[in-house]
């Protein structure tokens, strides 16, 4: 599944990414990401990890499979 | 009744208090008097539209003849300007109408005498917003287990004081339920932090029991069924109260073991969440959970909470937009071995307020039900006026959730106990010194010395006890549950001291007000719900506890006519 939004990164007692999808609820993204891409457009491939819960809360929790600048 | 017996009787109770008190434990918040805020002479503070230009400050402090200076070098985003005045009530009403203003209102400091001595209690902004103080005038918790499911907790230097049990893991692969990421122990902090200790920050119940369950992993992250699987665990091993900073996704196993753990008497809080948007995830949005929030230090709204549906209240988690001493600090590992104190946001840190809130009034017991309604009700309304869906019922205030307490749940049987231990004494015709003595001691053993904890004296566990009535003193001394077992709210313990001190000459006539308080206490328990006697149910608790109350009645009466019968023989 693709995804694309602007990344942000964001502090609730331990740093997340957070992508924001143009008018769509955020996401959670877990796995590698460039802190390069912070603030940018961007389109992530990768999967809703079902029945994962964190302490972000800021979404639901995706794997990232690969993510690039838009 | 000579005044030495008078003061031998008191002695005689209040020690018999102590000898039922439980070994000594750590109790590290209520040793040092506390001052209630009091307003600063001369100083109010102006919370002014937020999109205020420079140019419409200068025009207001001309318009008014003022002269306003930024509270704090970050308080120029939220207009927040204060004036040093003479009289700081004429400026206010001066002032009232101006449409820059949002709010206006004087300075409020919390001056304590040296308590608590953490000496960065100066920036607990949280802790004075929900006047924990008060909270800790009258208990903190004490033989209350509060459930933690988070990334664990590690017991740093300044949880080195708190009851922190062995706890378990949940999480595969980990060990024990020490907190490898720093969020867990950052809650327990919040809940349950070493107050009065000279180290670091304080907590809101320092006297309960912290129970871990280590559910996220070092990366934060944990499975929905191994959560529900930790909730339905805490349930078992009967935690009062359940704190979850947790979400993300939806899960019916969670919610439906969160609403199990309700129904079974646990208070379950939880965050809001952090999207900034409308919606709550689960399990804050569960039925009974109470759905926690985020406020910062002016109270408003922080940017990142959740909100809608399922929220109960909001409580303080900060916002380190407004610069880091807008967060809510606490003691928690550094990552290397050590600890450091960090100021963290969101509504992780907002829930583990109203969790240590629900602790302190559990302790004073009260039941689950009640602490729920307790807390909701006194809550400061934010907001829309009324239930809202982003600030809930409000904004938690421990002081005032306190002082309904006093005032509601042990001020009416006070009152109560009085009256009726004086009509059974007139009923029996007794005389008039002896009568006195009933209705004192009727009063104080329905509602004890309520009052106790409003006055400014020295916080004491002995206080603590006085200031409750009889019915409640398991609570305190066993735990919350205590309050409930039905052979102590029963006319047993009465009957029982009818005959052992009830035909005593000097001791019959407070032996009779004592049986017509709790009697009175039964009673009004029955008829409030606020005792709720276990294993009985379909009604049989309230037939349960008025038809002890009235046999309790009935002692005192008994006693009251043996003293009668004696006193006219005596006369005669």
């Amino acid at each position: 599944m693709t995804l694309t939004g602007t990344l942000q990164r964001r502090f609730f007692g331990g740093f997340v990414w957070i992508l924001e999808p143009d008018g769509a609820a955020p996401v959670q993204l877990e796995g590698d990401v460039p802190a390069e891409l912070e603030g940018r457009q961007v389109v992530v491939k990768g999967r809703p990890l079902k029945g994962a819960m964190g302490l972000a809360m800021a979404g639901q929790i995706w794997e990232v499979r690969s993510i690039r600048a838009r | 009744m000579p005044r030495s017996l008078h003061l031998a009787l008191a002695a005689a109770v209040l020690g018999g208090a102590c000898a039922m008190a439980p070994a000594p434990t750590p109790r590290t918040g209520v040793d040092a008097p506390v001052k209630q805020a009091d307003s600063t002479p001369g100083v109010v503070v102006f919370d002014l539209q937020d999109d205020a230009t420079l140019a419409q400050i200068e025009a207001f402090e001309t318009r008014h003849g003022v002269d306003l200076t930024y509270s704090s070098d970050v308080s120029a985003d939220e207009a927040l300007l204060r004036a040093m005045v003479d009289d700081p009530a004429a400026l206010i009403a001066r002032t009232a109408g101006d449409p820059l203003i949002e709010v206006a209102e004087p300075v409020v400091e919390l001056a304590a005498y040296g308590y608590p001595d953490d000496p960065l209690w100066d920036q607990q902004w949280n802790m004075a917003l929900i006047d924990a103080p008060t909270g800790w005038r009258v208990g903190a918790g004490s033989g209350v287990r509060v459930a933690v499911l988070d990334t664990g907790v590690t017991q740093v230097e300044d949880l080195g004081g708190v009851r922190v049990d062995k706890g378990r893991s949940f999480v595969p692969g980990a060990i024990g339920s020490a907190d490898d990421h720093g969020h867990g122990t950052h809650v327990a902090g919040t809940i349950a932090q070493a107050t009065n200790n000279g180290l670091g920050v304080a907590g809101v119940a320092p006297h309960v029991t912290v129970v871990p369950y280590k559910v996220l992993s070092g990366r934060g992250l944990g499975s929905s069924d191994r959560i529900a699987a930790a909730v339905d665990h805490a349930a078992d091993a009967g935690v009062e109260v359940m704190n979850l900073s947790l979400g993300g996704g939806h899960s019916q196993v969670l919610h439906k073991a969160v609403e199990d753990a309700v129904a079974r008497g646990v208070i379950v809080v939880a965050a809001a969440g952090n999207t900034g948007r409308k919606g709550v995830g689960c399990p804050g949005h569960a039925e009974g959970v109470i759905g926690v929030s985020a406020v910062g230090p002016t109270d408003k709204r922080s940017s990142y909470t959740s909100w809608g549906p399922g929220v109960e209240l909001s409580a303080p988690g900060g916002d380190l937009k407004l610069g880091p001493e807008a967060g809510v600090i606490q003691d928690t590992i550094d990552g290397k071995g050590g600890h450091a104190y960090r100021a963290f946001q969101g509504t992780s840190m907002a829930s583990p307020h109203v969790a240590g809130a629900a602790a302190v009034l559990r302790g004073m017991g009260l039941d689950a039900e009640t602490t729920t309604s307790v807390l909701l009700d006194s809550a400061r309304d934010l907001g829309e006026p009324g239930f809202d869906e982003v600030y809930g019922h409000g904004r938690l205030d421990l002081g005032a959730a306190v002082q309904s307490v006093l005032l509601q749940h042990r001020g009416v049987p006070f009152g109560l106990g009085a009256l009726v231990g004086g009509l059974l004494a007139a009923f029996a015709g007794v005389a008039a010194g002896v009568r006195r003595r009933v209705w004192l001691a009727g009063a104080v053993t329905a509602g004890g010395l309520f009052f106790l904890p409003l006055l400014p004296l020295r916080p004491m566990a002995i206080l603590d006890l006085a200031s409750r009535g009889l019915v409640s003193w398991p609570a305190l001394l066993v735990g919350p549950d205590w309050a409930h077992f039905p052979l102590w709210v029963s006319a047993l313990p009465m009957v029982v001291l009818a005959f052992v001190l009830g035909l005593s000459r000097s001791l019959g006539p407070y032996v009779a007000g004592i049986c017509a308080g709790f009697g009175t206490a039964l009673i009004h328990g029955a008829s409030s719900g606020a005792i709720d006697p276990w294993w009985l149910g379909l009604g049989l608790d309230r037939m349960w506890l008025s038809m002890n109350g009235t046999v309790c009645l009935l002692a005192a009466l008994a006693v009251l006519g043996f003293h009668k019968l004696n006193h006219s023989k005596g006369a005669s």
